[in-house]
């Protein structure tokens, strides 16, 4: 089977830092693949290389057998959609509209229906709706990234580091979530330092180090890997 | 007195909202004070002098030339002037003199064109005042608070209710983020421009009939830009509660102080604002939470 996503041989650089070396990932259909590192080990610059916010030095992108157009905003169209690190969402804009703007390819009824739909996955945005995004809490305002991600109808989603400064019971919801999109069919590949939990729900995943992928394998196999155990899960 | 003091306020200060919202939109969404803003309002209303107005074509005419060519001028300084330094996220710097010479270039060229001398819109009234009972208002200051009025509902409606205001909204807050939402900012920062520059172009005719017209008419930006200090920068509520405020008091001070002070006046009254509440009236609404 062809991957749903294919990375291959990616590098970037800024200025003379080199973020990524020659990264080769795969993303097949329906899964949730993780991507764990450490701080600064190049997981958000992979994620925004491949929403195009990051131009690739060499290397390139493939999402359903086709390159991938240059514009962020064309990306998005073709069904990726990217909840960025530490949430970003439109502080001094409603919940509704923040919701709004994340379907903003889509127009009229079918617009309305989307809102509806992420309205009763997360009550809480209902209630709030009318509020100002900055006043949520940061559980409430990663549900809100994600329900804004979900607005473009996405194939695939990139989640950064969903857990950031979350509480553990707030963590687990989120988690929960992610599982739950991925029963809708939506591929999640997924960026995270807390290993744990990164590796414990998906089917496949990589370690970034300085830029490169220096061990991939399943959930289960890297977390009984030592190199994984000694740095990143804490002996 | 009180009443027509009030009135004729108000029209002043209509004008200088139209000023302070075509300033105030650009600052929402780069987040630099563009100073080529005066010069483009003063290149469009001589556009529209030698296009329209000079020609016996009526006022509908004038604003439509002024409009066009404040959204022309618009496109032109955004490609020109600042896409380059926008995408590769340039320090403020960059804009604060790449708009500086934008405005010296067209100001520059209109004084080639123009010479330093003063032109005069035709009269476009019949009658250049109506009567409301004990009150004179000039026929011009009516037009001027009906066609300003209408544009900021326009502009107000568009941004709070439309697809389009929502993604500028969102462009301004974050720029990156947007595009991950499939917006492409830079479609909506030429957008924001040409919303600036019709602002620019009404706001042009608009003085121009109020004063006369001359290559540094742009000058008067500057009383935009103390009703957005006033205001808040950034905030569009603000810009046109601080323009309608300054227009105000600007007409009560002239009639206290006479026209010389004024202008100190309404200085003080900025850098008052500056020293107690530099975020201006409506300045909290635009702080962002950390």
């Amino acid at each position: 089977m062809e991957p749903m996503l294919k990375v291959a041989d990616l590098s970037v650089n800024y200025g003379h830092v080199q973020a990524l070396c020659g990264v080769d990932i795969r993303v097949y259909q329906g899964q949730i693949v993780s991507i764990i590192g450490a701080n600064g080990a190049g997981k958000t610059t992979l994620l925004r290389t491949i929403s195009g916010l990051v131009k690739a030095a060499c290397g390139h992108v493939e999402f359903m057998g086709e390159q991938l157009p240059a514009k962020p905003s064309k990306i998005v169209a073709r069904g990726i959609s990217h909840v960025p690190e530490g949430r970003k969402t439109f502080s001094g804009l409603t919940i509704r509209d923040n919701l709004l703007v994340g379907g903003y390819l889509f127009k009229g009824k079918d617009l309305e229906e989307d809102l509806k739909m992420q309205y009763e996955r997360f009550p809480i945005l209902e209630q709030r709706k009318n509020q100002f995004a900055g006043t949520l809490s940061g559980g409430e305002q990663q549900m809100l990234a994600v329900a804004r991600g979900l607005m473009s109808h996405p194939k695939l989603l990139l989640l950064d580091e969903p857990s950031m400064g979350l509480a553990p019971l707030i963590v687990n919801q989120i988690y929960d979530l992610i599982r739950q999109i991925r029963d809708l069919g939506i591929t999640v590949l997924l960026v995270e330092q807390n290993a744990r939990k990164a590796l414990g729900i998906c089917d496949f995943a990589y370690v970034l180090e300085n830029g490169k992928i220096s061990l991939l394998g399943t959930g289960e196999e890297l977390l009984k890997s030592d190199a994984v155990r000694k740095a990143y899960l804490g002996g | 007195m009180s009443l027509q003091i009030i009135i004729n306020g108000v029209a002043t200060g209509a004008v200088y909202a139209l000023i302070a919202t075509g300033f105030a939109l650009i600052f929402n969404v780069l987040k630099f004070s563009n100073f080529s803003h005066g010069a483009t309002m003063m290149t469009a209303a001589f556009a529209a002098y030698f296009v329209a107005a000079s020609k016996g074509m009526g006022l509908a005419a004038t604003l439509a030339a002024a409009v066009i060519a404040g959204a022309l001028i618009g496109i032109f300084g955004e490609f020109v002037g600042f896409r380059r330094i926008t995408l590769n996220h340039s320090s403020p710097t960059y804009f604060f003199v790449s708009s500086i010479t934008l405005g010296t270039l067209y100001e520059g060229l209109i004084t080639i064109k123009v010479g330093s001398n003063f032109y005069n819109y035709p009269g476009f009234f019949t009658h250049s005042s109506v009567k409301l009972g004990s009150l004179v208002v000039s026929s011009s200051d009516i037009m001027m608070l009906v066609i300003s009025i209408t544009a900021l509902a326009v502009l107000a409606y568009v941004i709070q209710k439309t697809r389009l205001g929502r993604a500028l909204r969102a462009v301004s807050f974050d720029r990156d983020t947007a595009q991950l939402m499939g917006i492409d900012s830079t479609r909506i920062i030429q957008l924001t421009f040409i919303m600036s520059g019709i602002l620019a172009g009404a706001a042009g005719v608009f003085l121009g009939i109020k004063y006369t017209l001359y290559p540094s008419l742009g000058s008067l930006v500057v009383k935009g830009f103390i009703a957005s200090v006033i205001g808040g920068l950034g905030s569009l509520t603000g810009a046109v509660i601080g323009a309608v405020l300054l227009g105000i008091v600007e007409t009560i001070l002239l009639s206290l102080l006479g026209s010389g002070y004024n202008t100190i006046a309404t200085f003080a009254i900025m850098l008052i604002f500056l020293l107690v509440r530099p975020q201006g009236i409506a300045g909290s609404n635009i702080q962002e939470k950390a």
